[in-house]
C-alpha cells in the first residue's frame, strides 16, 4: 500500500511538469501580448514595449522562461503579476480560501443531500411523488447556472421580493446563493447517479439474500446496498475537487466574490502570464491529489480493488 | 492626454417589472429626472457621514504614473481625493492648486512654479519642490513603464528647484497642452517613497498623497476605504469617509442599487438607467446624473488597403450606417452622435458639419465613381478581379460592437458588400489593432480634459507606430496639426482646430458613431455633488439628514 502511494506521488512529477508546460505554451503562443494591452504606450511605439518585456524576461527563448518559471516554482515563488505587480502567491492565498470555502460548502450541501435523496427515490421509486421528483431533477438539469443565480438574486436579495440575503460578498449569509448556485448542478447529478446505482444494487442477489436472512430493511439498504452504490458518487467526488479551488467565474462575478475563477479568467483576458501559471499549478495539484485520495478511497469502499492490486 | 478604451461593455442585464412599477408611484419622474439633470438641493452642509460609491472596476494600482494604473476614469475617481495637482482644470481654465502661482516666459520656453508653503503629505513630511521633481524623475526614468503619461510631456528638457518651494521647468519647443499638462494633470508625488523598483512601489497599494482624503483601507476584489484629511492645508472635506466598492457585475449593480446600497453609483448600463424609469423606488430615492464626457466612439478602416484608402469607399461606407436604427436599439437612445474629434460643446468643432444621413442610394453612386461594380452579377461588387470584402474585427467583451455590428452588416449587404464580423478577445485585438492587422475596427478615445490635441490619433507621422491605427493621411490635416501644437492663443487655436474637424469629417478618417455619456445616480440626501468631466470633486460632498 505505502509504496502504492508512493509510486503515485512520484508519477505526479512528470504529470505536474506535462500539465504546467502545456499551459505554459499554450498561454503564451495565444495571441495578444500583455504589453501590448497598455492603451497608450502605442505613442511611444514599440521601443518601450519590447523594453517593458526585456525587464519581465518575455525575450528569452520559450524553453528558457519555462526553466526560469520552474526554478522559481520549487522555491515557491510564483512570481509577480504582469498587471498589478502584485507577488502572485499573495493573490492566490486571497483568492483560493474564499473559492475553497464556497465550493466546500456546495460540494458538502449537494453531495449531503444527494445521497439521501437518491436512495429516497430508488427505494419508493413506484410511488407518485418519486416519480414527479425523477422528472423534475431532469429537467433542473437544464437550468443553467448563471440564469439560477440571476433568479436567486432577483427573488431573494433586493427589495423586490425576499430581502433576505446581500446582493455582494461572503458576508452577511451571502454565501448561500452562490453555495446554492454551485451545489445544483452537483445534487441534480449526483442524485440521479445514487438512485440509478441503488436501484441496481437492490436487484443483486446478495440484496435477496440479505433479505431472505431477516436483516433489516434499513440496515439492507443503508449499509448493504449503499455501500455498493457509492463507487460512481466517489468518481464523481473526486472529479469535483479541484473545483474546491478552480472556481466558478461566473458565480463568482455575479456574487462578486474575488475568487480563483475570476482570477483566473482575469489573468487570461490580459495574458497574465505568472498569474496563469499560479493559478494553473495550484489546480493541477489539487486535481492530482484528489485524483490519488479516489483511487484510495475505491480499495477502502470496495476491498476487491485492493485485492486486484495486492496481487 | 488620452485614454483609449476598448470597449469593454459587460452584459447588460435587464430584469424589469414595469407593470409593477406603474400600479405603485405617484406621479413618475419629472423631466430633470428623465434628462439626468442634477438638481440642487438647498441646505446648510454639515460634516460627518460615509459616501459609498459603485466602481465597475477595481483599479490595478494609486498612482497614475504607472501605464498599467492609467485606465482612464476610474483611476481619476480613485486616485482624485487623494492625490493633487498643481493646479486644478476648472471650466477650462487652469487655478492654482498645490501651486500658488506661475509664469509662464513670453517664448513659452520657461515655467516658473512657487509653490504653496505649509502642504504636508498624510505621512507628515512636508511638500517641496524636491517632489515635484522627484515625481518627473520617477516618470522620465527610462525603465519605469511610465510612458503613457511620459509620452504627454515628452517636450519637457529640465526640472531645477532653485530652493525649496520653486520649481522651474524648461521645455524643449513650446507645446500648448504641456503647461495644461505638468499643472493639471501630473500628481504630485512624496519623493521619499518613490525610491527603489517603481514597479513595485508600496505607494501603488497605499498611496500617500496632499489632498482632502487620505487612503485607509484596501480590501482586494471587494472595496476600498478613505478617510477624511483632518489636517488639509485647504478647506477640509465635509465626509468622514468614503467607500468604494467594487461591483463588476451590471445585474448585482443593479439589484445592490435598488436596495439603497450606493448613496453613488457609477456607469449604470444603458439598459439599467431605461429600467430605472419605472422604479418608483429609484426615482423617489435618487437623482440621476446624465453627463457626456470628452468621449467618442468610432469605427476604423484601414486605410493602408486598397478599398479603404478611397475617400469616396470611405464616404459610402459611411453613408450605410444605420445611425437611426443603431441609436434606437443599440444605444437606448443614450448616446448623442458626434462628429467631431474634438470636446462637441467647445469651440473646436465646426458646428456647420452636418452629419452623414443614411443614404444607400448615395453610397451606391460613390462606390460606383470609385469603379465599384458587380459585374459578375454574384450580389458582390467588384472592381478590377478583387470584390468588396470587409472583415470586422470586434472584440469578444464589447457588447456595443455584438449589437451594432450585424445592423450595419446587413445594410452593407443590401448595397452589394461582402461584409463579416471577426471576433477576438480583447488582447488578441489591441495586438491586431497596433499590428494593423485589420480591414476594420472600433475603439473609443476618451480625455479628461476639455481641451485636447488630436497630432497622435490623425497626424500622418504617427500611422506606423502611433495612435493612428487607420493610417489616416491628408497632409493638410498634418500642417493643421502642427501648427495647432504650436498656438497658444485660443481662440486661434480653435480656428484650426475647426478646419481640422471639418476635414477629418470630409475625408470620414473616422466613421464617427455616438458619444457615451456617464450614466449615474446619487441618493437625494447627497448634496455638493456636481458633475464634470475630472469627475466629481468629492471634497465638497455632504449628506442632509
Amino acid at each position: 500500500m505505502r509504496r502504492y502511494v508512493l509510486r503515485r506521488l512520484l508519477l505526479m512529477i512528470p504529470t505536474f511538469l506535462g500539465i504546467t508546460l502545456l499551459t505554459f505554451v499554450v498561454a503564451q503562443l495565444a495571441p495578444g501580448d500583455p504589453f501590448q494591452l497598455d492603451p497608450e504606450s502605442a505613442g511611444s511605439g514599440q521601443v518601450v514595449i519590447d523594453q517593458q518585456r526585456a525587464i519581465k524576461g518575455l525575450d528569452a527563448p520559450l524553453p528558457v522562461q519555462f526553466g526560469r518559471w520552474l526554478s522559481r516554482v520549487v522555491r515557491f515563488d510564483f512570481g509577480r503579476s504582469f498587471i498589478d505587480q502584485r507577488a502572485v502567491t499573495e493573490k492566490l492565498a486571497e483568492a483560493a480560501p474564499r473559492t475553497a470555502f464556497i465550493s466546500g460548502l456546495a460540494l458538502l450541501f449537494g453531495f449531503g443531500l444527494a445521497v439521501p435523496l437518491g436512495v429516497l427515490l430508488a427505494t419508493r421509486a413506484k410511488r407518485w411523488w418519486a416519480r414527479g421528483l425523477s422528472l423534475l431533477l431532469i429537467a433542473a438539469w437544464g437550468v443553467p447556472t448563471f440564469w439560477l443565480a440571476v433568479i436567486l438574486l432577483m427573488l431573494f436579495a433586493g427589495p423586490r421580493y425576499l430581502d433576505w440575503f446581500p446582493v455582494q460578498g461572503l458576508a452577511g449569509g451571502g454565501f448561500v446563493l452562490p453555495v446554492i448556485c454551485l451545489a445544483w448542478p452537483t445534487l441534480v447529478v449526483a442524485t440521479r447517479q445514487v438512485r440509478s446505482a441503488m436501484e441496481d444494487a437492490l436487484a443483486q442477489d446478495y440484496v435477496k439474500a440479505a433479505r431472505a436472512r431477516g436483516i433489516p430493511e434499513g440496515r439492507v439498504i443503508w449499509r448493504h446496498a449503499l455501500r455498493n452504490s457509492l463507487l460512481p458518487v466517489v468518481t464523481m467526488l473526486g472529479l469535483h475537487l479541484p473545483h474546491l479551488v478552480g472556481g466558478s467565474v461566473v458565480i463568482e462575478r455575479i456574487f462578486g466574490i474575488p475568487g480563483m475563477g475570476l482570477l483566473a479568467f482575469d489573468a487570461i483576458g490580459t495574458r497574465d502570464y505568472p498569474t496563469v501559471m499560479g493559478v494553473a499549478t495550484v489546480v493541477a495539484l489539487t486535481t492530482m491529489i484528489s485524483m490519488l485520495l479516489v483511487d484510495l478511497a475505491y480499495g477502502f469502499i470496495d476491498p476487491r480493488i485492493r485485492l486486484e492490486r495486492a496481487g | 492626454m488620452r485614454v483609449l478604451l476598448a470597449l469593454l461593455v459587460v452584459l447588460p442585464a435587464c430584469s424589469c417589472r414595469k407593470d409593477a412599477a406603474a400600479d405603485a408611484g405617484p406621479a413618475g419622474p419629472d423631466a430633470d429626472w428623465l434628462a439626468g439633470r442634477v438638481v440642487v438641493l438647498a441646505g446648510t452642509p454639515r460634516d460627518g457621514g460615509t459616501l459609498t460609491v459603485r466602481l465597475p472596476i477595481e483599479p490595478l494600482g494609486l498612482t497614475r504614473l504607472h501605464d498599467r494604473f492609467n485606465e482612464g476614469t476610474m483611476t481619476r475617481i480613485t486616485v482624485g481625493p487623494i492625490y493633487e495637482t498643481l493646479g486644478r482644470i476648472h471650466d477650462g481654465q487652469v487655478t492654482p492648486l498645490l501651486a500658488r502661482s506661475w509664469v509662464e516666459s513670453p517664448d513659452h520656453l520657461t515655467l516658473r512654479i512657487v509653490l504653496r508653503t505649509g502642504v504636508h503629505f498624510h505621512d507628515g513630511t512636508l511638500l517641496t519642490s524636491a517632489d515635484v521633481k522627484g515625481t518627473l524623475d520617477a516618470l522620465f526614468e527610462p525603465k519605469n513603464p511610465t510612458a503613457s503619461f511620459r509620452s504627454a510631456l515628452e517636450t519637457l528638457d529640465r526640472v531645477e528647484t532653485p530652493d525649496e518651494s520653486t520649481v522651474v521647468i524648461h521645455w524643449k519647443r513650446p507645446y500648448f497642452l504641456a503647461t495644461r499638462t505638468l499643472l493639471g494633470a501630473l500628481p504630485v508625488l512624496p519623493a521619499h517613497a518613490l525610491s527603489g523598483d517603481f514597479d513595485t512601489l508600496a505607494l501603488h497599494r497605499a498611496p500617500i498623497g496632499t489632498g482632502p482624503f487620505r487612503f485607509s483601507r484596501w480590501d482586494v476584489g471587494a472595496s476600498m476605504t478613505y478617510l477624511r484629511n483632518d489636517t488639509y492645508w485647504g478647506q477640509p472635506a465635509h465626509l468622514e469617509q468614503v467607500r468604494f466598492r467594487f461591483v463588476k457585475d451590471d445585474t448585482a449593480a443593479v439589484a445592490a442599487w435598488e436596495r439603497g446600497e450606493f448613496d453613488l453609483i457609477t456607469r449604470v448600463s444603458p439598459a439599467a438607467w431605461r429600467a430605472s424609469e419605472s422604479n418608483p423606488t429609484l426615482w423617489a430615492g435618487y437623482q440621476r446624473v446624465f453627463f457626456p464626457e470628452n468621449t467618442y466612439v468610432w469605427l476604423g478602416f484601414n486605410q493602408r488597403k486598397p478599398p479603404f484608402g478611397d475617400p469616396r469607399v470611405r464616404k459610402a461606407l459611411g453613408l450605410l450606417f444605420p445611425m437611426e436604427q443603431v441609436e434606437k436599439t443599440v444605444d437606448s437612445g443614450l448616446e448623442p452622435r458626434t462628429t467631431c474629434p474634438y470636446f462637441p460643446e467647445s469651440k473646436s468643432c465646426d458646428q456647420a458639419v452636418a452629419p452623414l444621413p443614411f443614404d444607400p442610394t448615395a453610397a451606391k453612386a460613390l462606390l460606383k465613381d470609385a469603379g465599384w461594380a458587380d459585374t459578375d452579377a454574384d450580389g458582390v461588387l467588384d472592381h478590377l478581379g478583387q470584390r468588396l470584402s470587409i472583415a470586422f474585427l470586434a472584440a469578444a467583451q464589447s457588447v456595443k460592437m455584438a449589437k451594432l455590428l450585424p445592423l450595419y452588416l446587413d445594410t452593407l449587404k443590401q448595397a452589394g458588400i461582402d461584409a463579416r464580423i471577426e471576433t477576438v478577445d480583447v488582447s488578441a485585438y489591441m495586438s491586431r489593432v497596433r499590428a494593423h492587422d485589420f480591414d476594420a475596427m472600433a475603439l473609443s478615445w476618451s480625455s479628461a480634459d476639455s481641451v485636447q490635441d488630436n497630432f497622435q490619433s490623425f497626424h500622418s507621422s504617427q500611422a506606423a507606430e502611433g495612435l493612428n491605427y487607420v493610417g489616416y493621411s491628408n497632409p493638410e490635416v498634418d500642417a493643421l496639426l502642427v501648427a495647432i501644437r504650436a498656438e497658444f492663443d485660443p481662440d486661434a487655436r480653435a480656428a484650426l482646430e475647426r478646419r481640422v474637424h471639418r476635414l477629418v469629417y470630409e475625408d470620414q478618417a473616422y466613421l464617427f458613431l455616438g458619444r457615451r455619456p456617464a450614466l449615474d445616480a446619487f441618493k437625494r440626501k447627497v448634496r455638493g455633488l456636481q458633475p464634470s468631466s475630472g469627475w466629481y470633486d468629492l471634497s465638497a460632498v455632504w449628506i442632509a439628514d
